[in-house]
């Protein structure tokens, strides 16, 4: 395959999924919108508004990772390093998790005894988290835990998330962090989502001076690891 | 009159209940797939009357199946929607049978109309 017939296939891609994630959920805002105009249902008018309000939340989390990855692409997300309590940050992501995710318990846990302070921006460490989270609740069944671990390895923190998922094979693995690239299991099970997150976390690591890699097999569930600099004392 | 069987085909479940909720219980029982090799299985098992197909869906392409659709079930209408906006996406389903191809979003009332059109019976469908 050529450069540019790779290019192509890149490109197409892209569009083929900003697409499918903007166009999705606009047809569930906008057909409900017509039923409940033109339709007298008392099951719609219950059903309805919670169909619109989920497809406006997908609509802006699509649009966020659109954004984020232009903005990555372009050079325009400067970072903005602080230290960064690590303990507060994961118990921050992990309670919003479970307040919108309640299928999924998630442990917290930590390797030493004090928890990594890193030198980095606190939103793009949230971000990465809430990224991280998303893909272990939505690649694992309801119920099944997600475990979050924070340690230090040399002059890193290292944090790991793992799911008890379908997990991937070594070449859904290698493709991944690509654009617009799902696990299988997830797109048959109906997983809403751009296929873009794990793509923005690697960047968003990376741009810290950070890693981000994985873990995983097909049954085995998955585990996603990313590194960053440790806050000088 | 029996009640027409629409077989749903789409990864998004929020996708497949707004098509449940815009066909009237009373005249449509619908069956749902959420990947290719399922809507393939169901078309076997329960021999729709018509067929609403998504193109991009997991296991097998939506291309895939209606090629698989048309060669089995030729007579058995299906519906294309789509969030693909590129025109070769209308022209392979075109080509390979599909009778109406939709993009997303849609009107769900205007694609009621379009299925009672396409079924025996036309606006008041007699389906078997």
């Amino acid at each position: 395959v050529s450069e540019s017939q790779e290019f192509r296939r890149l490109v197409d891609r892209f569009l083929s999924g900003v697409s499918h994630d903007l166009r999705t959920p606009l047809a569930v805002i906008s057909g409900y919108a017509e039923l409940l105009e033109r339709r007298d249902d008392e099951r719609l008018r219950r059903e309805a508004p919670r169909r619109i309000r989920e497809a406006v939340d997908r609509l802006a989390s699509a649009l966020d990772a659109i954004l984020m990855a232009s903005a990555l692409d372009s050079g325009s997300v400067v970072p903005d390093p602080v230290p960064v309590d690590l303990g507060t940050a994961i118990a921050a992501v992990a309670r919003d998790a479970e307040e919108g995710e309640a299928a999924h318990p998630i442990l917290c846990e930590r390797a030493g005894e004090e928890w990594p302070v890193v030198c980095a921006d606190p939103d793009l460490v949230a971000q990465v988290l809430r990224s991280l989270i998303a893909n272990a609740c939505a690649y694992s069944p309801p119920g099944r835990r997600v475990t979050i671990r924070a340690g230090v390895e040399g002059d890193r923190a290292v944090v790991s998330i793992s799911d008890e998922g379908a997990g991937m094979s070594g070449e859904e693995l290698e493709r991944a962090f690509e654009r617009f690239t799902r696990g299988e299991e997830a797109a048959a099970g109906g997983v809403p989502g751009s296929g873009l997150g794990l793509y923005v976390a690697r960047r968003l690591v990376e741009l810290q001076g950070g890693a981000l890699w994985a873990q995983s097999e097909p049954g085995a569930g998955s585990t996603f690891r990313f590194s960053l600099p440790l806050s000088a004392p | 009159m029996s009640a027409c069987r629409v077989l749903i085909v789409d990864d998004d479940p929020a996708v497949r209940a707004l098509l449940a909720t815009t066909l009237p219980p009373e005249r449509y029982e619908i069956a749902q797939a959420a990947d290719g090799r399922e809507a393939l299985e169901l078309a076997r098992k329960r021999a729709p009357s018509l067929v609403l197909l998504d193109w991009r869906i997991p296991r097998l392409s939506g291309a895939e199946v209606l090629a698989e659709l048309k060669r089995t079930l030729p007579a058995v209408p299906v519906i294309v929607l789509t969030a693909e906006i590129q025109s070769r996406h209308r022209h392979e389903a075109r080509r390979l049978g599909a009778d109406l191809f939709l993009t997303k979003p849609f009107s769900p009332l205007e694609l009621l109309e379009a299925i009672e059109r396409l079924l025996p019976g036309g606006e008041a469908p007699a389906c078997e």
